[in-house]
């Protein structure tokens, strides 16, 4: 993942995309950035619709974070 | 004479009454005022369902200056949303589109489902905390608006406060009860985009005294003596004796099912108060939605509707272009009486005690509205 990559993902409004590397941000990290990053992957799979909305949010949780 | 004695002047019998005072059609402060009093406080057309006809399509409107959102939620009921965020304010649907998952503010990513509960609020206890005790989410859904579809047009009571739409709009239901059946919207819909406003549109529509003068050829063949006056409880109108249908090569559009005799070769037009024009006819309906938007502009939205899904292509074509032709005729009427409201003496005219009493009806409907 890569700050241009998001970039180009907002711009795109490509929400899959949005989720995939916000996700991929995540995993790269722990505690607060990680969760920072999740709550992104979580939001844009929420607007979308997208099957991995609950898989993010069961993490977020674990986190005691939503 | 103040606003009070002048409205009182319209709720006389009608060879007294005087029409509304001119303010009604040209001062910002007493439209708004009425506007709060005739189309926020009863149940107004809105839209049609049809506009939103599959789960997730949202379109936002402006209904009388208060921003709303039409949708159809996940579960296929329409609903209606005031269309903020409940955080700040914002403005959540800026265009049509369809909500694939949940309603994002584009500000702060608070998300609502498409039954309006709210279901995140990112970073709201803080970066990567969702939550915040001290918030309680279960009371920040978006603001429902009621509504009620009838005749695939949605009625909202934007102050929550109109008796039941059952109750409010009971003796119209009961009128044309016989034309509770399925219609199917026909994507020919279009819009007028009219300089008056939209009480001249339902004062013109309820009457057919100028159907002779402004429509010649519908007066072809139905005369102005073929048509009688309607005035009921919330509505006004008129009905024809001799409505024909259109044909072409012996072809016609089927009728609404089991009908009684009286349909055969009458039609019906009424003016639900406020703002929805209806008409009805054996083969086909239509709505107009009158979206007012200040003082002298008024947005005429037609639907037109066939009791099959499979109407034939050409005549519709041919009965659009015909009703949009009798619409457009009505356009250069109701932009000349707004412009004569300017008219500093004009006392708001009189009516036709034989004539006019669908249109002072409805005036004696708004002046009641507004206390007189």
């Amino acid at each position: 993942m890569s700050d241009a990559a998001i970039l180009t993902a907002h711009q795109a409004d490509d929400r899959a995309r949005l989720v995939t590397l916000y996700a991929e941000a995540a995993a790269a990290r722990a505690d607060d950035a990680r969760a920072f990053f999740l709550t992104h992957a979580w939001i844009f799979a929420l607007e979308a619709g997208d099957a991995r909305a609950d898989d993010l949010r069961q993490a977020l949780a674990r986190m005691g974070r939503v | 004479m103040d606003d009070h004695h002048r409205l009182a002047a319209v709720r006389q019998p009608i060879g007294r009454a005087n029409g509304l005072p001119n303010r009604h059609y040209t001062d910002p402060e007493t439209v708004a005022a009425e506007t709060r009093a005739v189309l926020h406080g009863t149940w107004a057309g809105l839209a049609v369902a049809a506009q939103v006809p599959a789960p997730g399509d949202a379109l936002p409107l402006d209904f009388a200056g208060a921003p709303l959102l039409l949708l159809r939620d996940k579960d296929g009921q329409v609903r209606v949303f005031q269309n903020v965020c409940r955080h700040r304010g914002m403005i959540l649907v800026s265009e049509s589109r369809k909500i694939e998952g949940a309603i994002r503010c584009p500000y702060h990513s608070w998300c609502y489902s498409t039954q309006g509960e709210l279901v995140a609020t990112p970073h709201v206890g803080g970066p990567g905390r969702n939550s915040d005790e001290r918030l309680d989410r279960s009371n920040l859904g978006l603001i429902e608006v009621r509504s009620h579809t009838w005749r695939d047009v949605v009625f909202v009571n934007l102050d929550g406060l109109a008796p039941p739409f059952a109750e409010a709009m009971g003796p119209a239901l009961a009128r044309w009860s016989e034309f509770d059946q399925p219609l199917h919207h026909d994507d020919r819909s279009f819009t007028l985009d009219v300089a008056c406003n939209w009480k001249l549109a339902v004062e013109n529509y309820c009457e057919s005294y100028h159907l002779p003068w402004i429509h010649p050829g519908l007066n072809s063949y139905s005369r102005l003596e073929d048509h009688y006056n309607i005035e009921g409880d919330g509505f006004a109108g008129q009905g024809t004796w001799v409505y024909r249908q259109l044909e072409e090569d012996g072809r016609r559009f089927p009728d609404f099912k089991d009908l009684s005799d009286k349909w055969d070769k009458a039609a019906e037009y009424l003016a639900i108060f406020p703002n929805v024009l209806m008409g009805v006819h054996r083969d086909h309906a239509y709505a107009i939605i009158l979206a007012s938007d200040g003082p002298t502009r008024t947005l005429e939205h037609v639907h037109i509707y066939y009791p099959t899904p499979d109407f034939d292509a050409g005549l519709a074509d041919r009965n659009t272009a015909q009703w949009r032709g009798v619409f457009e005729e009505d356009v250069f009427v109701v932009e000349g009486m707004q412009r004569g409201r300017a008219a500093p003496g004009f006392d708001g005219g009189r009516f036709s005690p034989a004539m006019d009493g669908p249109t002072h009806h409805f005036h004696d409907w708004i002046a009641g509205r507004l206390g007189a």
